[in-house]
């Protein structure tokens, strides 16, 4: 066979069994193509290297562009403003008391929705060509793909079998996903205070799952406590405590 | 909300990533940022090299698609780049000599060993020849080195070369990728010697 052929099929993963067989023999026996496949390998290799320096390029930009289009407050002509500011007076004056007070009422709601973020699977891998067709697998699948329902069983059946710290993180994260709070309060206070690797990441969805019945009391307390022992979403919790106070 | 987040995650295919457009290596990058760097933050490293790990990690990530070590998505892009981003932060946290916080349950790192072993994590340095090498690839005319990337990175067939980038016919494009070998190995023999 063409060895040509054999170093083109090789490079373009296209290698049948019998050629990979031929292959292997041509590298030992043949040090001409030994050569000849060690330069193309090692071509391979740096523009791999090259590829990847052009790749880390871009990222660092994106990571500048990220960093200018966080919020900066623009300063507003006076002129704006002075306007700005009489209209915010006459809309208080004509809006009375009612609607003054309903104002500074907390929006409970959106405060959820800009908080909420849905924990992804960092614990359980599904990789290709895996037909380990386990409960925990289809557990997390269905999680990934927002069968909330279908997790929070699989999640029980692989628990009955066998206690995994993460698993009462992830039943909860489905419970706040189905809105169902009532439910996922008392597991997030579970993992909160037991030996988990899921601690401060419950202690935060503790927090939002208190916001979200609106239990303003509590949401504060979990928020101080939040701060005040844990960094994970710490800058997210200042702002969050900030905004309820 | 989140729903829409994951759908609009979902609809970013293998194809997409293999173009490789600016738009959506950003979009990727931008969507999986966040909740990246909040899990990293568990460990002790500091936010600068957590997003140093991050975009290593996405290099990693996009290589693998590259050379077809992933061939479709069974899992989340973020499952992915968890799975890497874990160990690289474990192997820095190891290069500087700091100890892995004693809360950490090492049992979950073996969750992710099956992803690991799918993927080709880290390769050697550079050896001084492929040094060299990259230093006269870099020399070469520019249709040469994106014949040649086309080839060795982005695994096209000789076919899809002649498509890509209008080459008349395979012929042409298999002599002109036979010039470029020829016109590499001169420059470095010539160095060489």
């Amino acid at each position: 066979m063409d060895k040509e052929l054999l170093l083109y099929n090789y490079f373009s993963n296209h290698l049948t069994e019998d050629e990979e067989k031929l292959f292997n023999e041509f590298l030992d026996s043949d040090p001409e193509f030994r050569t000849k496949f060690e330069f193309e390998n090692d071509l391979k290799r740096v523009i791999k290297d090259d590829q990847n320096q052009v790749l880390k390029a871009k990222l660092i930009g994106f990571e500048k562009e990220i960093a200018t289009e966080a919020p900066v407050a623009k300063p507003q002509s006076s002129t704006i403003r002075k306007w700005s500011i009489a209209a915010s007076v006459a809309l208080l004056m004509g809006l009375g008391w009612i609607g003054y007070n309903s104002l500074l009422k907390t929006d409970y709601e959106n405060l959820y929705a800009a908080n909420f973020q849905e924990y992804p699977n960092t614990v359980y891998t599904i990789t290709r060509g895996d037909n380990n067709a386990s409960v925990e697998r289809e557990a997390f699948v269905a999680y990934e793909s927002g069968n909330y329902r279908e997790a929070i069983l699989n999640f029980e059946k692989v628990q009955q079998e066998e206690s995994k710290g993460y698993l009462d993180f992830y039943k909860a994260q489905a419970y706040l996903n189905l809105g169902d709070n009532t439910a996922a309060i008392p597991l997030f206070k579970g993992i909160q205070s037991g030996e988990s690797d899921f601690n401060e990441e419950a202690n935060w969805y503790l927090a939002l799952a208190y916001l979200k019945q609106k239990d303003k009391e509590k949401a504060i307390s979990v928020l101080r406590h939040h701060i005040e022992k844990y960094n994970y979403n710490k800058e997210k919790a200042v702002t969050l405590l900030d905004q309820l106070n | 909300m989140t729903i829409k987040v994951k759908e609009k995650q979902l609809h970013i295919t293998l194809e997409d990533l293999r173009g490789g457009s600016d738009r959506i290596l950003k979009q990727v990058y931008e969507e999986n940022r966040g909740k990246f760097l909040n899990f990293a933050r568990r460990y002790s490293l500091s936010e600068e090299e957590n997003i140093d790990v991050y975009q290593d990690a996405y290099i990693i990530f996009y290589d693998n698609i590259m050379s077809g070590k992933v061939e479709k998505f069974t899992s989340s892009i973020s499952t992915y780049l968890f799975g890497i981003g874990k160990y690289l932060i474990f192997d820095k946290m190891k290069k500087n000599k700091r100890q892995i916080n004693s809360e950490f349950d090492l049992s979950l790192v073996g969750k992710e060993d099956e992803l690991v072993s799918t993927i080709e994590l880290k390769e050697p340095e550079l050896t001084t020849e492929q040094t060299l090498l990259k230093r006269h690839f870099g020399t070469l005319g520019k249709q040469c080195q994106e014949l040649l990337t086309l080839f060795y990175y982005r695994g096209y067939t000789i076919q899809e070369i002649m498509q890509a980038e209008n080459y008349n016919s395979e012929n042409v494009v298999k002599s002109a990728k036979s010039r470029c070998m020829k016109t590499l190995r001169e420059r470095i023999q010539a160095n060489t010697y």
